[in-house]
């Protein structure tokens, strides 16, 4: 196994920014510290808000993912605090509120919490908050690596020599073969899910014949341009069930 | 990146990891990260059998001192509890103090690593308690490097892809056969650095349909010195930002 480097302190590789979790409920830190791991950002985790601080003093993090009432203090003096130290000053925080509680949110995003988020969060609210604070370019789905089997022009591709949709998000996918479609082509989709067809009409954005790159995986990327309500829902389910397998807060 | 959904077994890589000492915390925590585990961090014994109660993790790094008791404490609490009681348990310890490292040892631990720990020792020692041991850390890179004198073409794509004191697996269209003897040169830190190496495997172009084209190369013949270089080159990559307290330097620079 190869270890990553970490790139150059700007870059936009998700793997060189540092987050800091605050959650005083065990089980919460745990599940927002391993989904925010798994969406590829280093973390450190902290039960109060003292320790927070102690530790974003030590470790500059370019966001703060807080519950709104920790062991020690609300998230609010945590803002406050934090805002007391110049290098934290413009650090941005998300909050974890309770559901239902609307005038806890907005004296959040009155005292500048960058977004406010119910508990338990949703893997794809956490994703987007987090990429709007702090992306450059920021993101609004979820991409994850996959080896599905899938069907082009209703032929199926060679699952056993590689040929697959390696990458999903909701909205399109990659699928490595050998034979990808010329740009623009409009190419009908089958994949089965979870014992489930999902149909779709998607256009090619671009692809990559083999040898040409020439190191670039062979394939082609899709967005859907057609596809059933339903069957969107059964892509954004499965991509959320395995972000979070495993560490389904309680 | 996409996210990697990969199975459960690669999935809880999940380790927990105990310090008293913020910097070093961190500083761990990281390093754990860049090895690709999960990681949660905590203070104290209390904070860090909260946590192994949430989810028993596949390894637990303490210091020997944790904020509400000691990393002894804890050792002997994880092993009292069932669901913990197999965890292996690696123990940070203050360089010189036997007399506490044998006590760890009689309790069971994985193993005493001496503080500030350096990289290398601790993913040895990670990768002896928690799968099939690899002793040499490996690295992504692009390096330049050339083959039998020749230079890859590195706006290409051909480069060094990963690189170990052992070994690299370099990327090319034209990899060599297996077993070939071949003089690399690789371009590190404004130096050359020569060494023999043979093909151990080889990709070639399509071969693997997926694969990436290249070979895998074990050094044969590398002066000691260049063999340091590499070394240090590893350890500065996978340190880059962090360090621990007694380095005086601060853990992440601010922006990172």
């Amino acid at each position: 196994m190869a270890v990553p480097i970490l790139p150059e302190a700007g870059s936009s590789d998700r793997s060189s920014r540092f987050l800091l979790v605050v959650d005083s409920d065990a089980n919460s830190l745990y599940y927002e510290s391993m989904l925010l791991q798994r969406l590829q950002y280093h973390i450190c985790s902290s039960k109060t808000a003292a320790e927070a601080r102690e530790m974003a003093a030590v470790a500059v993090p370019v966001l703060i993912v807080t519950a709104q009432y920790l062991k020690d203090a609300t998230c609010l003096e945590l803002m406050q605090r934090l805002k007391e130290d110049p290098r934290l000053l413009r650090v941005p925080v998300v909050v974890l509120t309770q559901d239902g509680d609307l005038y806890g949110e907005r004296q959040c995003l009155d005292a500048g919490a960058a977004a406010c988020l119910t508990k338990p969060v949703q893997a794809e609210s956490l994703f987007v908050a987090v990429q709007e604070a702090i992306e450059p370019t920021p993101r609004h789905n979820i991409r994850i690596n996959t080896r599905l089997p899938v069907m082009v022009n209703e032929k199926p591709l060679n699952c056993g020599e590689g040929e697959c949709a390696s990458v999903l998000s909701e909205h399109g996918m990659y699928i490595r073969t050998l034979h990808p479609s010329a740009k623009n082509t409009l190419v009908p989709l089958r994949l089965d899910l979870r014992g489930r067809s999902v149909a779709a009409l998607a256009e090619v954005l671009y692809s990559h014949a083999a040898g040409e790159g020439p190191f670039g995986e062979p394939g082609m990327a899709l967005k859907f341009v057609q596809i059933a309500s339903p069957d969107q829902e059964l892509l954004r389910l499965f991509i959320r069930e395995e972000i979070t397998r495993g560490i389904k807060p309680l | 990146m996409p996210m990697n959904v990969k199975n459960n077994e690669e999935m809880h890589r999940f380790v927990v990891v105990v310090d008293g000492d913020t910097n070093d915390l961190v500083y761990t925590a990281v390093l754990l990260q860049r090895f690709e585990f999960q990681v949660c961090t905590a203070r104290s014994a209390a904070e860090a059998l909260e946590m192994t109660a949430v989810m028993p993790p596949v390894l637990v790094v303490t210091s020997q001192e944790v904020l509400d008791s000691s990393g002894y404490d804890l050792v002997l609490r994880l092993r009292l509890d069932p669901r913990t009681s197999e965890v292996p348990v690696i123990v940070l310890t203050h360089a010189g103090d036997l007399l506490m490292t044998q006590r760890f040892r009689e309790a069971g631990v994985a193993a005493c690593l001496d503080k500030p720990v350096q990289v290398e020792t601790l993913y040895t020692a990670v990768q002896a308690a928690v799968s099939k041991p690899r002793k040499n850390l490996r690295i992504a890179t692009e390096l330049p490097v050339t083959v039998n004198g020749a230079l890859l073409s590195n706006n290409a794509g051909e480069c060094a892809t990963v690189i170990s004191e052992h070994g690299m697996y370099i990327r090319t269209l034209k990899p060599a056969a297996k077993g070939t003897r071949l003089a690399i040169t690789i371009l590190l830190k404004n130096r050359i650095v020569p060494v023999e190496t043979v093909v151990l495997y080889t990709y070639g172009h399509l071969q693997g349909l997926f694969k990436e084209p290249g070979m895998g190369l074990e050094f044969v013949r590398i002066i000691p010195e260049d063999r340091e270089l590499i070394r240090q080159y590893i350890r500065e990559e996978i340190t880059q930002g962090v360090a621990p307290s007694s380095s005086g330097r601060a853990v992440l620079p601010e922006g990172e």
